[in-house]
């Protein structure tokens, strides 16, 4: 038995998956700021979320167009791995629930695009 | 014999009286359902709704029923706007109409069903505050004649108290000013000012109504001077505004050296037995007495008066020679107590150092033990601490007696600034005195219980009540020394950002909160509680961390509960409703288990006591949402009414 990687296709999907959430996220964020009609719009914690969420949309989108290569592209999936854990607490924290649905949804794209990308697989099963 | 002769006329007296009779007019609706008459609900402070359609099974499904707006509200942040607005106004429902009241001192007849205007007051007034730092105001008072006069007008009649120390008197129905009433419709109570009269009286508190008089206390500055106003207390002719009988805590030959104890607070009455309950606060100035060390045993009080003459029936000191602005804050709340099977007339006080008085409401008895304790002497030069203090043993104090200890988590953030800080102060448990090198002061000033108090159910005698915990640093400052720190300021400026200036003793003073240098509290929590107690037996039935603290949007555990600030209302139905904390949330909170039931955010907390009513066979909750900067810096004009859905 042998074994390939897996076909591209599926960790690049994840990967626009994960930015389309994280976008998803940014917008959300915007949102609770701005919206008077929540507990923590103009708030400190607010704006840091809306930061960070646009630090995750920049970082997965830099890194699913392909043109980051090498070192800097294993540093900026570390970064992203902790700003997916900085956001989600935060938005919990914040009892921002859709936020952090999102910022779960995006880590979870993301964490298949990561496996997808390493992990090999039988290729031999069909004969 | 002799106490056995009073105990007997105590029972037969208590067997002919009960605080649950309405007989104040217009405390019934016209559909004969329950009005919500006072800031505190009912003249005895019971806060206590009859109403039962919103129960434990239902109130998840709260809806919000209208929202009123006044646009009077202010932040405070344009120099030369209104200082901020700190809007805590219970409304009232009675006459079939809503009544609120603004911190622009306007006032608005609502619809119940709808919020809408029906006709507003506007009192013009300056939008300038003279003694509070901030726009304050606490509701309306409502009387109503006992045989109104056809085609004549104010037979029933709205007052708002104004930060001026003026009592506005409106028609009911029309919203016209009441001519009859002082000077075409206003009387300004700072006629009455004429004792160190260093700045006017403030009405931030609704008058109480009773019978035909109208019963004010005010409030003012027992911070910056030791000299100031004796704490009088106003009865006035319902209709007319002319003075009946005026009531001075003060003994006139301290005048000299002191003031305030004023009644800043709101007030209860015992109908039946002609009683008027004052919460008396502390003297001037509020953390030095070295100049004020004769007895005054009306200051820091509960004080029983008769509601014809004025006189004093009894009174309780709750802190002897008050050094720590304890004052008593809220309007006592009475009820009916089963000893030994017998019914005794009783009320319950809460003070900002949580403890809980249960004193007999006819003679001023404790019915549950008080000890004297031996307590910290005082090491400031002239200070004269009083050498024991009043220590109730039931029920249960809504504050531990012992500082809950430092904060792991704030003092390793802090790279161990909270235990420096703590190791430098004095502390020595409940009533260590202000001291120059600092004292840690647990309970704290700001409670404690606050102005709101706590509410009872009298079907069962359950008391509740919300309760913070807080500590701060107190320090005593040398005059020279004081001076130095805030020269060329002026005088708001030398009493803002925690120093008093106390003008007239030997010593400033500086007020800090308990901190980190990241804002985080020093001390372990819950920050704040809500507590039931069983005043039949005075045994507490549970506690719970209530409400939530917020800081930069993020919200803290629930164990760490909130400081608050604001009254509990209860319902006939088993249901609490309290706003109050730092999260601008309110609640419902089921009365056996102490669980939250329902919440909804509105848009600043709700420190105003909620109100309830039915009205067209509906239930309505309404909560005025207009913040306090002792909470977060939030404000709102927000009146939201929730409802069951059709």
């Amino acid at each position: 038995m042998t074994t390939t990687a897996l076909t591209p296709w599926r960790s690049d999907l994840a990967m626009k998956v994960a930015v389309v959430l994280s976008a998803l996220a940014l917008l959300d964020s915007l949102f609770n700021y701005l919206w008077a009609g929540n507990g923590i719009h103009g708030t400190e914690g607010a704006l840091l979320v809306v930061v960070s969420t646009l630090l995750l949309t920049l970082a997965t989108g830099l890194i699913a167009s392909g043109w980051i290569t090498g070192w800097v592209r294993g540093l900026l999936e570390a970064l992203i791995a902790l700003d997916f854990l900085g956001t989600a607490l935060a938005a919990y924290l914040l009892e921002a629930w859709v936020l952090l649905g999102l910022v779960v949804l995006a880590a979870i794209a993301w964490l298949i695009h990561l496996f997808s990308r390493s992990a090999p697989r039988p290729a031999s099963t069909l004969g | 014999m002799i106490a056995l002769r009073a105990a007997l006329v105590i029972v037969s007296t208590a067997l002919l009286c009960s605080p649950l009779a309405a007989a104040q007019p217009g405390s019934v609706a016209s559909d004969g359902s329950q009005a919500w008459y006072t800031f505190a609900g009912q003249l005895n402070a019971q806060k206590y709704a009859t109403a039962d359609q919103i129960t434990p099974g239902n109130v998840g499904q709260l809806r919000t029923a209208w929202e009123f707006h006044s646009g009077d509200v202010s932040d405070g942040k344009n120099p030369n706007g209104p200082k901020a607005s700190d809007w805590g106004a219970t409304l009232l429902f009675v006459n079939d109409t809503l009544y609120v009241s603004t911190v622009f001192d306007r006032i608005f007849a609502l619809e119940p069903d709808t919020g809408k205007v029906k006709w507003s007051f506007d009192t013009h007034i300056k939008l300038v505050d003279p003694t509070q730092g901030e726009l304050k105001n606490r509701g309306l008072s409502y009387w109503q004649a006992e045989t109104a006069v056809a085609g004549q007008p104010c037979q029933k009649i709205i007052y708002l108290g104004t930060m001026d120390g003026r009592i506005f008197a409106v028609d009911a129905d029309s919203g016209q000013p009441c001519a009859g009433f002082g000077q075409n419709g206003v009387l300004d109570i700072n006629q009455w000012n004429t004792v160190n009269n260093k700045w006017p009286l403030s009405i931030l508190q609704p008058p109480t109504i009773f019978k035909n008089q109208i019963i004010t206390g005010w409030s003012g500055q027992d911070w910056t001077q030791a000299v100031q106003p004796p704490g009088s207390v106003f009865a006035l002719d319902a209709q007319t505004g002319k003075l009946n009988w005026t009531f001075n805590p003060i003994p006139p030959d301290l005048n000299p050296k002191t003031g305030t104890s004023n009644v800043w607070s709101s007030i209860s009455v015992d109908e039946q037995n002609n009683l008027v309950f004052l919460p008396v606060s502390s003297p001037s100035p509020d953390y030095y007495g070295g100049d004020r060390t004769a007895p005054m045993p009306l200051s820091t009080s509960v004080t029983a008066l008769d509601a014809d003459t004025g006189e004093v029936v009894w009174s309780y000191q709750t802190v002897h020679h008050d050094i720590w602005d304890y004052d008593v804050n809220s309007a006592p709340v009475l009820f009916d107590l089963e000893q030994n099977g017998k019914t005794v007339p009783a009320l319950i006080q809460s003070t900002k150092q949580g403890f809980l008085f249960v004193l007999n409401r006819l003679t001023g008895q404790p019915i549950f033990p008080i000890e004297e304790k031996a307590v910290p002497a005082s090491d400031v030069d002239g200070e004269q601490a009083a050498q024991t203090q009043p220590w109730p043993t039931m029920p249960e104090a809504t504050t531990p007696d012992q500082f809950p200890g430092i904060s792991t988590l704030a003092d390793l953030l802090s790279g161990g600034y909270c235990n420096r800080t703590f190791s430098s102060l004095r502390y020595e448990g409940r009533y260590t005195p202000p001291s120059l090198k600092g004292t840690l002061a647990y309970p704290a000033t700001v409670g404690g219980v606050e102005w709101g108090g706590g509410a009872l159910d009298p079907t069962t005698n359950t008391y509740i009540v919300n309760s913070s915990s807080v500590a701060q640093i107190y320090r005593l400052v040398k005059r020279s020394d004081y001076n130095a720190t805030n020269t060329g300021k002026t005088v708001d400026q030398k009493n803002s950002a925690g120093y008093f200036a106390q003008l007239g003793v030997p010593y400033g003073f500086y007020i800090e909160t308990f901190l980190n240098p990241l804002g985080m509290p020093c001390w372990n929590g819950p920050y704040g509680t809500l507590s039931s107690y069983d005043l039949n037996t005075g045994k507490l039935n549970w506690r719970e961390p209530f409400g939530v603290v917020q800081k930069w949007g993020f919200y803290m555990p629930d164990s760490w509960g909130s400081v608050t600030i604001g009254g509990p209302v209860i319902t006939k139905s088993g249901l609490i409703f309290l706003g109050a904390s730092m999260d601008s949330r309110v609640r419902a909170i089921d009365l056996k288990s102490g669980k939250v039931l329902w919440q909804s955010l509105v848009q600043a907390p709700a420190v105003a006591e909620p109100a309830i009513y039915t009205y067209k066979g509906k239930e309505y909750v309404v909560f005025a949402a207009g913040g306090n900067s002792i909470l977060v810096p939030k404000v709102a004009d927000q009146l939201i009414a929730y409802a069951l859905p059709q």
